[in-house]
């Protein structure tokens, strides 16, 4: 069976990972805490937007390496060990400001500026649909 | 990686800039002019910052929506419907 990925949009695949994902969190948090079910819920969100994208960001790489690594998120952003290079300056007095972009945008320690600004654009478009998804969820359940 | 040394342009990057630029939400309101690359960066952070603030909120009230739907009340048995489907 071949399955047109394109025909598919990419909210409708981040709100079936995250609906999924909330569905399994239902069933399995019965007894636990309010803190421990908003954990997993946090989680879920940013595995779904990792998962819409198609592994085609580096940031949604690093989201799930570090899911897969620690068996959950605990940080946002994944700071990768490696030297950075800098083959690209935007402008002198910018580097702070990359600097912190950079401890934002998950597995983007490694970049120069041209790919840190196309990756930053990418997770900020992720970011608000994942928002807006949650949005209306929250809306539905709570008029119910 | 090969290909990396290859240096980019002015204009990639004055492109890449207004591309980010126009994901603001200040700069869609106040359809400003271009700014300048510091001052981006400090909207983007702040900007990036407050969609992880908004995606934990939500996902404080999801929680907190999931323990009212754990009662048994008939919205309850609803919402459970909705998510087993």
């Amino acid at each position: 069976m071949d399955l047109e990925h394109s025909s598919i949009s990419k909210p409708m695949i981040m709100a079936f990972h995250f609906l999924g994902a909330l569905s399994h969190i239902q069933k399995t948090t019965t007894h636990s805490t309010f803190v421990c079910r908003c954990h997993r819920i946090r989680c879920a969100a940013y595995t779904s937007m990792a998962l819409s994208t198609g592994g085609h960001s580096a940031w949604s790489r690093a989201l799930l390496r570090g899911k897969l690594r620690r068996g959950g998120l605990r940080k946002r952003a994944v700071i990768l060990q490696r030297p950075r290079k800098r083959a690209v300056r935007l402008e002198e007095g910018c580097q702070d400001g990359a600097d912190v972009l950079r401890r934002l945008v998950p597995g983007s320690a490694g970049m120069d500026s041209a790919e840190l600004l196309d990756e930053t654009a990418d997770y900020i478009r992720c970011l608000e649909e994942q928002v807006s998804l949650m949005r209306s969820i929250v809306n539905v359940v709570s008029s119910l | 990686m090969s290909g990396r040394g290859r240096r980019i342009t002015d204009e990639e990057i004055n492109e890449l800039i207004s591309k980010l630029q126009s994901l603001l939400p200040e700069s869609r309101r106040r359809n400003a002019g271009r700014m300048s690359a510091s001052k981006l960066l400090k909207e983007t952070c702040s900007y990036i910052k407050s969609l992880h603030r908004e995606v934990d909120d939500l996902s404080d009230r999801l929680a907190g929506l999931m323990t009212t739907m754990d009662s048994n009340s008939p919205q309850a048995e609803i919402i459970r419907g909705l998510l087993r489907s």
